[in-house]
C-alpha cells in the first residue's frame, strides 16, 4: 500500500493554520441581517401572546417571527436517515416553550446591537406550567409536555407522548430470571450518566443568501447538509430543487452539528425578505439551547458462575431526552447493542428501557452515541462482579470477551431503531490489545494499586469497548471521480469532513486505487449542488460507508482509463498496464502517460470527459474494538486525581491514515476522561443550566493530559476500504468505566454517578468509613 | 471614534465604538482568522498579538489598541506555515479552529520565553482550548517546532 | 459593553472627578472582568497614560503600580522577593497568560473577588493599598471595610520576606475557579493563615494563628489542631464548586500540608 496506512497531514491543515477563510462566518457577506433567537426564561410555559410592536418600530428591525409565521408542520431536527426513527414533536416555533432556552421569537436586523435592544424590547406574557425536571419521575407524570396531536411518530419507536414517553423498547435471549437465580454469584446496580455537553470550539453557524439564480444558498456549520436541505425543505416547503447547502470547514462537531439549530430561520427570513442573513449562536445558546449527550439511569445485574463465566447481563435503562425526542430511540439503542455483544458468550441478556421527555435542554447525538454510557455501566459492573469472584478483571475479560470469527445474536435483534444486522466478527484483535494494553501500562507491577507517599496512592483500571461501522442498509456514501487535462482528478464525496481528517482519508483510498500521489487528487466534499449524496459525518461511517464509495468509484475510473489508453496503444485492456502514470501495451511495450492521454481526451482525439461515480450502502458495520487503560495518582484525603496515563489499543481494522487515526482515538480519550472527570453540568432545581459556559463547565486542558499511548492492532477487514473500520467514536467509550475501576482499585469506593468528582469521592470513602 | 491600528505592519484608520472589542473589529475589516468561540476569554481563538503580547481580543477593547501594533496569524504566515508542516507530521490538525491562534501564541511564546520547559510551554498555551485533538499530538508538534527552531 | 464615552484621564484627579460625577462612570483596568459584569458605562475611565505600571523596590518594601497586568507580576525578577517568588506560583495558576496579559492587579484588589487567588496571598503577605483619595490602607481593612468609598487604587504594595510562603489552589481543571484556596506562612512575626473562596472573599484564620504564635514549638499535634480550628472558625459554605463539607476537608487538609510545608516537617 502506497498512499494508505500511511500518515499523510490533512489535505487542509495549512490554510486553516495560516487563517485562510475557512469556517461558514468567514463566509457570510458583510451585509447579512443579524439573525437572534428570544429564548425562553421558564422551563414549561404556554406563550399567551407576544408584543413585538416595539422591536419591529426599531430602526434597523428587519423582522420578527412568532409560531403565528410558520406552518404548523411537526418535523425533528435530528439529522438521520428518512424516514426519521425520532419522532416528529417539534414545531418551528410553537405556542409553548419547553426548556429554558427554547425558542420563542425570531428577529433579524441589520446589526448585532439592534438586534439585541429588539429582543429586549419583545413582550412575552406567559402561563407559565410546571415542569418535570426529574427524569426519574417522568414516566407517567401530571404534567405532560407533549399533549399536541399533530406529533407522531414515523415507524413504530414505543412513542407515548401522553405518558411523557418519547421511545421505549424491550428486548431479550434466554430467561435472564432464571439465568440470574442460577448463577453463582449476581451483582446489581445503578450508574448515572450526565448530560455532557459536545463544546465544538466553533459555535452552532448558518448564514444564507439568495444567488443570482434566486435559488436559496446556506453556508451551515453542519454534520448533515444533505439532511439539512432535505428537512428545509419539508418544513419550510421551499423546493428541494431551490436550496443549495453548502459545508465549509466545520470547527468540531462530535454529533452536536447531526442536527438543525438556526438553518430554518435564516433560511426563511432570507428566503422571504431576499437579503442574506446569518445567525452565530453564543456560547451560552451552545450551552443551553443546543444537545447534550442523553443523561441516563442505567440498572445493572449480572450473574456469573464460580470458575468466572459470565452467564446473564440484565440492562434497563432511562433515558433523559428532554424537551424533544431527537436520536431518543437510537441513542438509547446503541447503549445496547454497541455495548452488549462484548460478552457474547452469556446464556441470557435483556436489554429494556424508556426514554423520556422532560424540560430539559434537548439531548441529541453525541460521539459514543449511547455506547460511552452503556460501556460505563457494563464495564464498572464487570469490575464489581470480578472483586465478588475475587477473580482478576482481565483474566475474566479474557474468558468471556468477544473473539474474532465469534458472533453475537444481538447483532441480528438490534439495529437504530429497526432490527439489527447479523454479523461474524471478520476481524477482532480485542484479545491482542488486552493483552498489548496490560503491558503498557505495567499493569502487573501496579494493580491493584501501590501507595506512593502518604497522601497519594497509584492504581491503575481498565475497559473494554467497541462500536459500529455505519448503520446497514441505511447509510449511504457516493463518490464521484472526475479525470481532468494534465491528469489529475477530482473527487467529489457528499461525506462531511467535520475536522476528522475525512477528505484526507478518503483522497488517500482515491489516490492508492488510481496508484497516484495525493495532490493529484483534488477533494471537494458536501455541497449538496455539486457533490453527491452522503447521509453526512455520523454513526463512524465516514471511512466505512463513504470510504467504500470511493474505492468503488476509483476502481470505476481506472477501468475507464485503461479502456481509453487501451484505444490509444491499440490493444485490449487485458493487455494494458497501467502504473498510475503510464499505460503500456504489454504486446509491443508502446506507452502513454496519463498527462498526454488525459490532454488527448480534453483537446484533441476522440474527446470525452471521463467520470465515474458509485455509492455503497453497507450490509454490515464492523465493529472496531479497543481495550482502555488507565494509571491515576489519586489523594486519600482530597480525592484529588491526577491522571497520569492513559493507554489505548485499538483493532480499527487498518489505519488508513495512521497519526489522523491516532487523532481520532485521543481525541475521544480526552473527551471521555471530561466526561468521566470533569464535565460537571448542574441544573438549578428551577430547571436552569447554571453551568452554561466555560468558567462554569470545564472541559479538559493541556494541563490535564499529561500521557496518552495508542497503538493500533495489526487486523484487516475484508469488508471495509483497504482493510478499514471506524476510528471516530470508539475513543470515547472506555474512559468512563476504566478510571472508576482505578478509583475503585485504589481507594475500594465504587463511584456510579458521572462525573467523578474528588468531592463524590470523598463523600463515598466517608460513607464507607461509616458503615465499617 | 477614529483609531489608528497597525495591524500585520500596516497601518490602518478604523472606525469604531467607544465600547467595541477588538474581535469585533478585526472581523469587520476582514481580518477572518480571528474568531470567537466564547467571548468571555476562556476559549483562546480571538487571541491576537498587542506589541507582541498574546490577548484575547473578545475582551480588549479596540480603543486601548490606538496607536499599536496588532498581530494576526495572517502578519506571520511564514511562520505559521512552518508551524503547520510540524503538526501535519503529528497529526496534529482536526477542525483547525483552535490552530490559527494557537499558531500565534506558539510564535509569541518562543519570542518569549528562552529554552521553557514542557510544563512552562504547557502553561503559556493552556488557555488555548483543543476539543478535537487530546493535546498530545499538539505538544510534540510545538516541541519539535520550539527544538527546531532555536 | 455599551459606552458611551471614552475617556483617556491625563491625570488622576482628573479621572477621580470623572469617577464621583456618576455611579454610571467606571474606571477600567485591564477590562477582563468588566466584559464579563458590566453591561453598561457612561464615561469608562482609562489610566492608560498615567504612568500607573511598573514594579520598584523601594525600602524593603515592593511597590506594584495599580495598571500592572499580572503577567508583568508573575514574571518580574523583583517579585521572587516576597516568599520565595509564591506569587508568581500564584498568578501563574490564575487562568492563562493572554488574560494575564490584560488583567491589572487594581481590578484584581478593588473587585474583592470571593474566588480570588491573589487575594489570600496579599492577605498573608502583609500588603498595604494606596488609594489616590484615601491614601494608604491595609488589604485587611480595605477588604473588611467599606471606609473607601469610589476611588482609584494606585498602588499596592508589599513588604519583601524571604520565608518561605505555602500557596495552594483547589481546582477542577488548569482553567478553574478554586474549589478552595489557602495560603500558610511563617515569618518573624509568626504563623499567618488565609483562606479563599470559601466561596466567600478570603479571610484569615486570626484563632488559629493565635494559637500557633503562643506556642513554643509547634509539632504534628499542635499542626493538626490548629487545622481543626480553622474549620471551626472560618465560615465555609456551599455552591456550585463544593459543598460546605468538602470545603472544611479540604481546609483542614491543606492547612495541615501547608503547616508542614514552612515548617519543613
Ligand atoms: C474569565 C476570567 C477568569 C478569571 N479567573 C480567575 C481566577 O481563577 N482566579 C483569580 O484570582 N482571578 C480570576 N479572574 C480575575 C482576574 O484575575 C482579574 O482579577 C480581573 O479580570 C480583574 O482585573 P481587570 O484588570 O480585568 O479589571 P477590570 O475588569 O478592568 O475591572 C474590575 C473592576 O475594578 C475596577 N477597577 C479596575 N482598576 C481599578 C483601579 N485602579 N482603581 C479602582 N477601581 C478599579 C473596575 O471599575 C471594575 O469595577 C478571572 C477573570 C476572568 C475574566
Ligand atoms: S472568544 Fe475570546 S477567548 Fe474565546
Ligand atoms: S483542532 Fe478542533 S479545536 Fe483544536
Amino acid at each position: 500500500m502506497k498512499t494508505v496506512n500511511k500518515s499523510f497531514p490533512s489535505v487542509d491543515g495549512k490554510g486553516i493554520m495560516m487563517g485562510r477563510v475557512a469556517f461558514t462566518d468567514d463566509y457570510a457577506l458583510q451585509n447579512s441581517l443579524i439573525v437572534k433567537i428570544l429564548r425562553s426564561p421558564h422551563p414549561y410555559a404556554k406563550i399567551k401572546n407576544i408584543d413585538a410592536s416595539k422591536a419591529l418600530a426599531l430602526a434597523g428591525v428587519e423582522c420578527v417571527l412568532t409560531h403565528k409565521d410558520f406552518p404548523r408542520i411537526p418535523f425533528t431536527r435530528a439529522g438521520q436517515g428518512y424516514p426519521e426513527p425520532s419522532p416528529h414533536d417539534k414545531f418551528i416555533l410553537d405556542e409553548f416553550v419547553r426548556y429554558i432556552g427554547d425558542e420563542v421569537a425570531v428577529v433579524a436586523a441589520t446589526s448585532n446591537d439592534i438586534c439585541e435592544e429588539a429582543l429586549s424590547l419583545i413582550d412575552v406574557e406567559y402561563e407559565v406550567m410546571d415542569p418535570v425536571l426529574n427524569f426519574e419521575e417522568a414516566i407517567d407524570s401530571s404534567h405532560i409536555l407533549h399533549p399536541e396531536p399533530e406529533i407522531h411518530e414515523m415507524f413504530p419507536i414505543g412513542f407515548e407522548p401522553l405518558r411523557n414517553i418519547a421511545a421505549s423498547y424491550h428486548m431479550h435471549i434466554g430467561d435472564v430470571e432464571l439465568s440470574l437465580k442460577e448463577s453463582d454469584v449476581v451483582i446489581q446496580q445503578s450508574f448515572y450518566t450526565q448530560a455532557q455537553q459536545h463544546t465544538a470550539l466553533e459555535p452552532h453557524t448558518v448564514n444564507a443568501q439568495m444567488d443570482y439564480q434566486d435559488r436559496l444558498v446556506l453556508y451551515s456549520s453542519t454534520q448533515t447538509p444533505f439532511h439539512v436541505r432535505r428537512i428545509l425543505s419539508q418544513t419550510l416547503g421551499i423546493p428541494l430543487s431551490k436550496i443549495r447547502v453548502i459545508k465549509p470547514r466545520v470547527g468540531g462537531g462530535f454529533g452536536g452539528k447531526q442536527a438543525l439549530h438556526g438553518e430554518m430561520f435564516v433560511s426563511y427570513i432570507t428566503y422571504k425578505t431576499k437579503k442574506p442573513s446569518k445567525i452565530v449562536f453564543t456560547r451560552k445558546e451552545v450551552f443551553e439551547s443546543s444537545y447534550t449527550r442523553h443523561p441516563m439511569r442505567l440498572d445493572i445485574k449480572l450473574g456469573a458462575d464460580k470458575d468466572g463465566t459470565l452467564k446473564a447481563i440484565d440492562c434497563y435503562v432511562l433515558s433523559d431526552t428532554g424537551a424533544y425526542g431527537e436520536h431518543a430511540l437510537t441513542v438509547f439503542m446503541v447503549a445496547g447493542s454497541k455495548v452488549l455483544p462484548l460478552y457474547n458468550k452469556v446464556d441470557s441478556v435483556r436489554f429494556h428501557g424508556h426514554v423520556v421527555y422532560t424540560n430539559h435542554t434537548p439531548a441529541g447525538a453525541f460521539r459514543g452515541y449511547g455506547a460511552i454510557q452503556g460501556n460505563y455501566a457494563l464495564e464498572s459492573a464487570v469490575d464489581m462482579l470480578c472483586r465478588k469472584l475475587h477473580m482478576d478483571p482481565i483474566e475474566f475479560r479474557q474468558k468471556n470477551m468477544m473473539k474474532e470469527n465469534e458472533t453475537s445474536p444481538i447483532f441480528a435483534i438490534m439495529g437504530e431503531g429497526t432490527e439489527g444486522t447479523a454479523m461474524n466478527m471478520e476481524s477482532c484483535k480485542l484479545d491482542y490489545c488486552v493483552k498489548r494494553g496490560k503491558e503498557l501500562i505495567n499493569w502487573d507491577s501496579i494493580y491493584p494499586h501501590k501507595n506512593v507517599s502518604r497522601e497519594k496512592i497509584r492504581s491503575v483500571g481498565m475497559a473494554i469497548a467497541m462500536q459500529g461501522s455505519g448503520i446497514p442498509y441505511i447509510d449511504m456514501g457516493s463518490a464521484i471521480i472526475k479525470l481532468n487535462d494534465d491528469g489529475f482528478y477530482n473527487l467529489l464525496i457528499g461525506a462531511t469532513d467535520i475536522g476528522q481528517g475525512s477528505d484526507t482519508i478518503l483522497a488517500q483510498i482515491a489516490a492508492e486505487e488510481l496508484m497516484t500521489s495525493l495532490d493529484k487528487v483534488i477533494v471537494y466534499s458536501s455541497d449538496t449542488d455539486l457533490t453527491p449524496f452522503d447521509t453526512g459525518a455520523y454513526a463512524s461511517s465516514t471511512t466505512f460507508i463513504s470510504g467504500n464509495a470511493v474505492l468503488k468509484a476509483a476502481k470505476k475510473m481506472k477501468g475507464l482509463l485503461i479502456e481509453e489508453a487501451s484505444k490509444v496503444l491499440k490493444c485490449n485492456v487485458t493487455e494494458t498496464d497501467f502504473d498510475g502514470f503510464t499505460f503500456k501495451n504489454t504486446v509491443n511495450d508502446e506507452i502513454i502517460n496519463l498527462r498526454d492521454l488525459s490532454n488527448r481526451l480534453t483537446y484533441n482525439e476522440d474527446q470525452k470527459q471521463l467520470v465515474a461515480d458509485s455509492s455503497y450502502v453497507g450490509h454490515k458495520s464492523p465493529p472496531p474494538f479497543m481495550a482502555g487503560f488507565i494509571e491515576i495518582l489519586i489523594d486519600r484525603e482530597t480525592g484529588e486525581i491526577e491522571i497520569e496515563n492513559y493507554v489505548s489499543v485499538v483493532d480499527c481494522g487498518t489505519p488508513l491514515n495512521p497519526k489522523l487515526a491516532q487523532g481520532q482515538v485521543e481525541g475521544g480519550i480526552v473527551q471521555g476522561l471530561g466526561m468521566a472527570l470533569y464535565e460537571n453540568v448542574i441544573i438549578s432545581s428551577k430547571g436552569k443550566n447554571i453551568t452554561s459556559d466555560f468558567l462554569n463547565y470545564k472541559v479538559p486542558t493541556r494541563m490535564e493530559i499529561k500521557k496518552l499511548v495508542t497503538e493500533f492492532a495489526e487486523s484487516y477487514e475484508s469488508s471495509g476500504p483497504f482493510g478499514a473500520k471506524s476510528v471516530g467514536e470508539i475513543g470515547i467509550d472506555t474512559p468512563p468505566a476504566a478510571l472508576a475501576n482505578a478509583i475503585e482499585n485504589a481507594l475500594g469506593v465504587r463511584m456510579t454517578e458521572l462525573p467523578m468528582t474528588p468531592e463524590k469521592i470523598i463523600r463515598a470513602l466517608k460513607a464507607k468509613e461509616k458503615r465499617q | 471614534m477614529k483609531i489608528s491600528l497597525i495591524i500585520n505592519g500596516q497601518l490602518r484608520f478604523v472606525e469604531v465604538e467607544p465600547g467595541e472589542y477588538l474581535l469585533d473589529t478585526l472581523r469587520k475589516i476582514n481580518i477572518l482568522s480571528v474568531r470567537r468561540g466564547c467571548d468571555n476569554t476562556s476559549c483562546g481563538v480571538c487571541t491576537v498579538l498587542i506589541e507582541g503580547k498574546p490577548v484575547p481580543s473578545c475582551s480588549y477593547l479596540s480603543v486601548r489598541a490606538d496607536g499599536k501594533s496588532v498581530t494576526t496569524v495572517e502578519g506571520i504566515s511564514d511562520e505559521a506555515e512552518k508551524i503547520s508542516a510540524y503538526f501535519g507530521d503529528e497529526g496534529a490538525e482536526q477542525c483547525g479552529f483552535c490552530n490559527p491562534s494557537l499558531a500565534l501564541t506558539v510564535y509569541a511564546l518562543k519570542k518569549e520565553l528562552i529554552h521553557p520547559t514542557d510544563e512552562q510551554v504547557d502553561q503559556y498555551l493552556v488557555s488555548n482550548l483543543c476539543r478535537c485533538t487530546g493535546y498530545i499530538s499538539q505538544k510534540k508538534a510545538i516541541k519539535n517546532y520550539l527544538g527546531d527552531q532555536s | 459593553m455599551k459606552v458611551n464615552t471614552y475617556m483617556l484621564a491625563t491625570s488622576l484627579e482628573e479621572a477621580y472627578l470623572t469617577l464621583q460625577e456618576t455611579t454610571e462612570n467606571a474606571i477600567l483596568g485591564g477590562g477582563a472582568w468588566m466584559k464579563l459584569s458590566t453591561k453598561k458605562v457612561n464615561t469608562l475611565i482609562s489610566l492608560d497614560n498615567l504612568g500607573l505600571n511598573g514594579i520598584k523596590e523601594i525600602d524593603g518594601w515592593i511597590s506594584i503600580k495599580s495598571m500592572t497586568t499580572l503577567r508583568e507580576i508573575e514574571t518580574s525578577p523583583l517579585i521572587q522577593s516576597i516568599g520565595k517568588g509564591v506569587l508568581s506560583s500564584c498568578i501563574n495558576q490564575i487562568m492563562g497568560v493572554t488574560i494575564r496579559n490584560i488583567a491589572t492587579i487594581g481590578g484584581s484588589i478593588v473587585s474583592k473577588f470571593g474566588f480570588s487567588d491573589l487575594i489570600p496571598v496579599l492577605l498573608v503577605l502583609n500588603t498595604r493599598l494606596v488609594f489616590h483619595k484615601h491614601g494608604e490602607i491595609s488589604l485587611k481593612s480595605f477588604l473588611e471595610s467599606k471606609i473607601v468609598g469610589r476611588d482609584i487604587l494606585t498602588e499596592v504594595l508589599i513588604k519583601k520576606c524571604n520565608s518561605p510562603v505555602f500557596f495552594k489552589k483547589v481546582k477542577t481543571t488548569a482553567l478553574d475557579f478554586a474549589i478552595l484556596n489557602i495560603c500558610v506562612s511563617k515569618t518573624e512575626e509568626g504563623f499567618k493563615i488565609a483562606l479563599g473562596s470559601r466561596p466567600g472573599l478570603a479571610e484569615l484564620a486570626v484563632q488559629s494563628m493565635n494559637y500557633l504564635n503562643q506556642l513554643n514549638t509547634v509539632s504534628e499535634n499542635e499542626i493538626n489542631q490548629a487545622a481543626s480550628m480553622v474549620v471551626k472558625e472560618i465560615h465555609f459554605s456551599s455552591n456550585q464548586r463544593a459543598q460546605k463539607e468538602y470545603r472544611e476537608q479540604l481546609a483542614e487538609v491543606y492547612v495541615r500540608r501547608g503547616l508542614k510545608e514552612v515548617l519543613s516537617i
